[in-house]
């Protein structure tokens, strides 16, 4: 998965696990850049009594870096509180909920959102908005969608904001891509697949009908470009920005185990998840420094370049699809550092390599997610994003509908490596290769103004 | 100060009245990556809260700005033990971390649990 679950102490603490983080210049409003940071993956639908909400416990925050320093220049966070109304009852609702404050719901949660300069001056935006409830079922909730457009407000600065449930639109074939990386569409030539399989399968998105909780925000782009810039050239370093989402909880927390005394929590804040670009800490980081990579600012990714400069991945698909990454294989024999990947992932693509385009911050090394801001949104977003010669799409920002995974596979397959190596030719596989599957398997249609993520799926047709 | 959970239900914390904790945000993860590293699962060594902390404070006459007046004695305070040795301890207590050493009050503590 993007980052569900993807490493093992995070996994164990789903309320503060960042699953997938998006960053693109907003279709409703070409002047603003929406950031997206799902979180609590893999929600069941149908899970009551006790549906899926933010933790009380857990500070969010999205950042924002905008001189290539991978330390944040803007910060926005948010911390959520949960009020019952009715203490004698177990029910999250006691009838239908037609409103934010009816007074049939019973179990509500608020956030506010902070913000944080680059001089460590906070400025609290709004202390009190509703989330929306989970999406109980049509019976409980006749009128969901109503209630999320209700829940988005906007915010005297200028912001945008939502914190709520959304269908997850994240796609992955997760069940094929874990058993030995297969891939469906492939598995007839898969080392081991080709013994069982004398056909092409169909990928299976592993993700559909799964919830999330997101939070979504909007920024006029003057408050995120250095300088406040309100227009820049797409060549201008000023126009590009890294983004990347963290969770935290206090360093000690004392459970007290009865009524009597309440739990304990204090001292400073500890960051337990980060997520910038998608499937870096998934399939890049080894499992003996996820947890790590987790803990650390992106200004500190220096130490995990290596991982990026000869990914695992790499030289595994040779072995797993033999005969069709011969040319890959003599480049990881090379011992030759990618540095087309180090590029994308680390530092951003520097001007002269892709025509009219760049997102580099510079030379610090850091998981960002960076996006040239003065890249227009595409009327057709093409899949494959940068790949595909839309440059408004992967790995500038991410939009929801980009396929990362099939791109990080080409990517790695060498497909990129060209860019850097005029000599090296990638395998004909390496830009065929993909996992079949696209934004049309997410049953969940997406929005098409923010927050854009599909209304979450429903527990009574979901059980 | 520190963060009174005595009169609220524990899920209900102070975080929405907008108070900034970005301070001790950066200073941890920017500047120590030593606290970073620390789980959050081995750090209780010593746990000593509302009452047993006051008790603390009274055994050593331990003064931590801001810690010693009013409301502010029934506040949570948790000790981890670093070093039984060198009598080095942490002293968490609202959003802050603080390292003494202060081998009588360590020695005291250990009888206390007797260890």
């Amino acid at each position: 998965m993007s980052s569900h679950r993807e490493a093992p102490e995070i996994s164990k603490d789903p309320v503060a696990d960042s699953s997938d983080l998006y960053a693109f210049v907003s279709p409703d409003n070409p002047d603003t850049v929406t950031i997206i940071a799902n979180y609590v993956p893999l929600q069941l639908p149908a899970s009551g009594p006790n549906f899926f909400e933010f933790g009380d416990d857990v500070l969010y925050e999205i950042h924002i870096d905008s001189n290539g320093d991978a330390r944040p220049d803007l910060t926005y966070q948010f911390r959520f509180r949960t009020e019952l109304r009715n203490n004698n009852t177990f029910l999250y609702n006691t009838g239908q909920i037609d409103s934010l404050d009816d007074p049939d719901w019973n179990r509500r949660q608020f956030f506010s959102v902070t913000r944080v300069d680059a001089h460590g001056k906070s400025t609290v935006l709004h202390s009190k908005l509703p989330c929306p409830p989970c999406n109980v079922g049509r019976i409980s909730i006749p009128k969901y969608e109503k209630l999320a457009d209700d829940a988005v407000a906007k915010l005297k600065t200028g912001e945008k904001v939502f914190a709520g449930q959304r269908a997850d639109a994240f796609f992955v074939d997760l069940g094929a891509i874990f058993d030995l990386g297969v891939l469906r569409p492939f598995e007839n030539k898969h080392l081991i697949g080709q013994k069982l399989f004398n056909y092409a399968g169909k990928a299976v998105n592993a993700t559909d009908k799964l919830n999330v909780h997101t939070i979504a925000i909007q920024i006029p782009l003057n408050l995120v470009r250095r300088g406040g810039a309100k227009k820049v050239r797409e060549r201008d370093p000023g126009a590009v920005i890294g983004v990347w989402t963290t969770a935290s909880r206090r360093q000690v927390e004392v459970r007290q185990g009865d009524k009597k005394n309440n739990d304990v929590e204090v001292g400073p804040q500890v960051q337990v998840s980060r997520l910038g670009n998608p499937l870096v800490n998934e399939v890049i980081i080894p499992m003996a420094e996820k947890d790590l990579f987790n803990s650390l600012p992106p200004s500190d990714d220096k130490r995990f370049a290596k991982f990026v400069e000869k990914p695992e991945l790499a030289g595994l698909l040779p072995v797993l699809y033999p005969g069709l990454f011969d040319n890959l294989a003599k480049l990881n024999k090379a011992g030759t550092p990618r540095a087309d990947l180090v590029a994308i992932l680390l530092t951003g693509i520097p001007d002269g390599l892709i025509n009219n385009f760049q997102n580099t911050t510079g030379a610090t090394q850091a998981d960002m997610l960076r996006l040239n801001t003065a890249i227009p949104p595409t009327k057709s977003p093409q899949a494959f994003g940068l790949l595909a010669g839309d440059l408004a799409g992967f790995p500038n920002g991410r939009r929801i509908e980009d396929d990362v995974v099939s791109i990080s596979i080409r990517a790695i397959a060498g497909v990129t490596f060209a860019l850097v190596d005029g000599t090296f030719k990638p395998d004909a596989a390496a830009g065929v290769v993909e996992q079949g599957l696209s934004i049309k398997n997410v049953s969940s249609k997406l929005l098409d103004k923010f927050p854009f993520l599909g209304t979450p799926f429903d527990g009574f047709d979901n059980p | 100060m520190g963060v009174d959970r005595n009169a609220q239900h524990p899920r209900n914390r102070k975080s929405l009245d907008g108070k900034d904790e970005r301070p001790d945000m950066s200073r941890v993860r920017y500047g120590s990556r030593a606290v970073n590293r620390l789980s959050r699962r081995r750090v209780l060594a010593i746990a000593a809260t509302a009452g047993v902390g006051a008790s603390v404070a009274g055994v050593a006459g331990l003064s931590l700005a801001g810690e010693t007046s009013g409301s502010a004695d029934s506040a949570p305070l948790v000790i981890s033990l670093r070093d039984a040795q060198k009598g080095t301890f942490d002293v968490f207590s609202g959003e802050s971390k603080s390292t003494l050493t202060d081998k009588k009050l360590v020695a005291q503590l250990l009888k206390a649990v007797h260890r």
